[in-house]
């Protein structure tokens, strides 16, 4: 129970950082999807059930604070969790540091693709009246998007890989 | 065990349009009120680090890069210096704008608008030119009011309105667009829009018109809850194509669109 609890704080205060904190540090921190990371980080590296609520929760709170149509965020979190499970369990052997880049890679440019076509619908059936352009903006804040998820990726799996013995059997290869 | 995964993804998502349903419906109001009356301090306490640890990394990039921007910054002055020299009439236009503009702040402060004193508390994530304020509709907040950032000079507009906070959009958005006008001559107006999150943009400018360098751009008022004469740009670029049917102008803004954290939201 108490695991639960820290697991709900963890996730809402994350959701306030990156709402507060991150959006506020201007193109690189604004670039920082920490929800996503985590979403990733926890379906692969700790279970696939705690990914698909931290997505849930997280992208809730994301939705409260933002302009956009409601639940967009939440939708696209479950979304890419489902998806990073599918990919990691059909496609991936282990659960690795370099696997773990590359789930991390693919599901931030699926999550922008996913977010720009969702947006452009809601635009085209009058649902919202934001859009975004498809330019080299966005492409460049997609780039700059995949190198800081990342690098926090690779944080957080140093990280619990010095705290937990669930990734010490080899930096390569567990399970 | 996959089932049960399986299951869980699906009552995720059916909750997800349960709830979104809901939202739309209103019912989740009061929720939505008691989350954010609990976050939006600690949103806030997080924004305000943001903002320092911002101001921070400007300030040692500058420290860093001073001798590089020192001269560019006095490459920048020799030419204005020079342009000044070549245009001593602009001078004396300079001199009368800077007395319409002092003009123009005490007009603002006299008109006596019923202002709301609003703090800064996030920006989006998917859109940087976006702030959400800590007052919403429990305030008096509507969609479509002017926001102020420093002595008159307006900023974005609002376009979302929840019960405890609002969303702005910032004038420097692709998808802003305000009515605005020279404050020397009001028949010179147009429509301002955002670039790419940077700049300003006057369009739609009467092609008969002309448009000098300097010149103060405020807002015309002639859409509704925006008061005419806030304080927009000054211009400092001017392109009239001869097969155009109207001219353009780039304004540098008089307000700091990237270190906003307290604004004013005016009334109607």
């Amino acid at each position: 129970m108490k695991r639960i609890f820290l697991f709900i704080f963890f996730i809402i205060l994350s959701s306030l950082v990156q709402i507060g904190l991150l959006n506020s540090l201007g193109d690189w921190g604004n670039s920082i999807n920490l929800i996503l990371c985590l979403v990733i980080f926890i379906t692969i590296i700790f279970n696939y059930s705690y990914g698909l609520w931290s997505a849930f929760l997280g992208g809730l709170i994301l939705d409260l604070y933002s302009p956009l149509t409601f639940g967009i965020f939440t939708f696209i979190f479950l979304i890419i969790a489902i998806l990073v499970n599918f990919l990691f369990t059909n496609f991936f052997t282990n659960k690795s540091f370099y696997s773990l880049l590359v789930l991390g890679g693919l599901a931030t440019i699926l999550y922008n693709l996913l977010f720009y076509i969702f947006v452009y619908f809601l635009f085209v059936f009058n649902l919202s009246d934001t859009y975004f352009l498809l330019d080299i903006t966005w492409l460049k804040n997609l780039m700059n998007q995949i190198i800081l998820n990342s690098i926090i990726l690779i944080l957080f799996f140093i990280f619990v890989n010095k705290l937990s013995k669930r990734l010490k059997a080899t930096f390569l290869w567990i399970d | 065990m996959k089932s049960s995964r399986f299951k869980l993804s699906t009552i995720l998502i059916a909750v997800l349009l349960l709830l979104v349903f809901l939202y739309y419906l209103g019912g989740l109001g009061f929720t939505e009120n008691i989350l954010t009356k609990i976050f939006n301090p600690i949103t806030g306490r997080f924004y305000s680090w943001g903002q320092g640890v911002n101001d921070f990394y400007y300030k040692k990039v500058k420290d860093k890069r001073v001798a590089e921007d020192l001269l560019k910054e006095n490459e920048e002055l020799e030419e204005k210096y020079q342009s000044l020299l070549k245009e001593n009439a602009e001078l004396k236009i300079l001199a009368k704008e800077n007395e319409l503009l002092k003009k123009e702040l005490k007009f603002s402060k006299e008109r006596g608008h019923q202002i709301v004193p609003s703090r800064v508390i996030s920006r989006d994530l998917f859109l940087p030119n976006t702030l959400t304020i800590d007052k919403g509709a429990k305030d008096g907040l509507v969609r479509g009011l002017p926001i102020i950032a420093e002595e008159g000079v307006i900023v974005g507009k609002i376009i979302k309105v929840k019960d405890n906070s609002s969303t702005v959009l910032l004038l420097t958005d692709v998808q802003s667009k305000l009515a605005v006008m020279s404050l020397d001559d009001q028949d010179i107006n147009g429509i301002l829009r955002g670039e790419h999150g940077l700049s300003l943009k006057m369009e739609l400018i009467p092609k008969n018109k002309e448009l000098r360098y300097n010149e103060i751009i405020v807002t015309s008022g002639i859409e509704t809850n925006i008061p005419p004469g806030l304080l927009v740009g000054t211009v400092s670029q001017i392109t009239n194509l001869s097969g155009e049917l109207f001219q353009s102008a780039i304004l540098s803004p008089l307000g700091n669109y990237h270190n906003i954290k307290f604004v004013l939201v005016i009334l109607p």
